[in-house]
């Protein structure tokens, strides 16, 4: 099977969770948004989410950035691709034409 | 139109099942446990491998949020989340403690893989430790203890190769829906 196939395969099969989804469309209302506050806002525990993001980061769906300044914490955004399978799937707003321009 | 995360889980689930009809395949996730040092860099090299084979490979210390002690966050996911299949390769105090906690845990014992180098391997070993009594409950409860020799002075496989083999071919199972 080639490369970009198997890709896909993984994409679906990291989305194929609801926990995923709701991190994905959480992140898609409110990029750059820490660790802890994404745990309280989709209602799960640290340490599962902490496993669903990463494979939503191995994937390459979504990025992070961990700053080691003060309090410890990593923030998290979507990547092109990751809002590109949010709208595949309707889970936002496919931008119109002119909304575009 | 928006859909609700249900609505969309619902047609995500439908176009991976009819992708996954269309290639005869699935996409598995693997977790690899295992010792610090050399002990990650083998893991990452077989991560490496793993993901150009098309299955979700993590580690831990280098995929888990590091927000959260990768301890706490393994017994957590070992349990509560979609993995598949998880690989102790039992070659540090660190992996042998995490063999011990996991060994019998309902919901992590059946899909646990255990590395052993050969020669602590119950059945294959002569050398005995601690934990060899350990192995010999798992082989009779679980099977999955394999024995490895990475210095390839021997005759059995590398801890990657196993790792490989069984993958791909758990993958394969779960493709024609056999696991």
């Amino acid at each position: 099977m080639d490369v970009k196939a198997r890709q896909k395969l993984k994409v679906y099969r990291a989305i194929d969770n609801n926990y995923r989804l709701n991190v994905l469309a959480r992140l898609h209302d409110e990029p750059d948004i820490a660790f802890n506050d994404l745990a309280k806002k989709v209602r799960i525990d640290r340490a599962l989410l902490a496993y669903h993001v990463g494979v939503l980061k191995d994937v390459g769906l979504i990025e992070s950035k961990y700053e080691r300044r003060s309090k410890k914490s990593s923030k998290y955004r979507l990547t092109d691709e990751g809002i590109k399978i949010l709208k595949e799937f309707k889970l936002v707003k496919t931008s119109t034409k002119k909304e575009q321009q | 139109m928006i859909r609700s995360v249900a609505e969309a889980g619902k047609s995500i689930r439908q176009k991976r099942q009819e992708f996954e009809q269309r290639m005869k395949e699935t996409c598995i996730i693997a977790v690899l446990l295992g010792a610090g040092g050399k002990g990650l860099e083998k893991r990452r090299n077989i991560e490496e491998k793993l993901e150009k084979e098309g299955i979700l490979a993590l580690i831990p210390e280098d995929d888990f949020a590091p927000d959260v002690a990768p301890s706490i966050t393994e017994e957590v996911v070992l349990e509560k989340s979609d993995v598949d299949i998880i690989f102790i390769n039992v070659e540090s105090w660190g992996s042998a403690t995490e063999f011990g906690q996991y060994h019998d845990k309902e919901g992590v014992a059946p899909k646990l893989r255990i590395l052993v180098p050969y020669r602590y391997h119950p059945l294959y070993g002569t050398s005995t430790g601690y934990l060899t009594d350990l192995y010999l409950t798992h082989i009779v409860k679980y099977g999955h203890v394999y024995a490895y020799d990475d210095s390839e002075t021997t005759d059995y496989p590398t801890s990657e190769k196993i790792i490989m083999k069984l993958t791909t071919r758990h993958r394969l199972l779960a493709a024609l829906g056999k696991i």
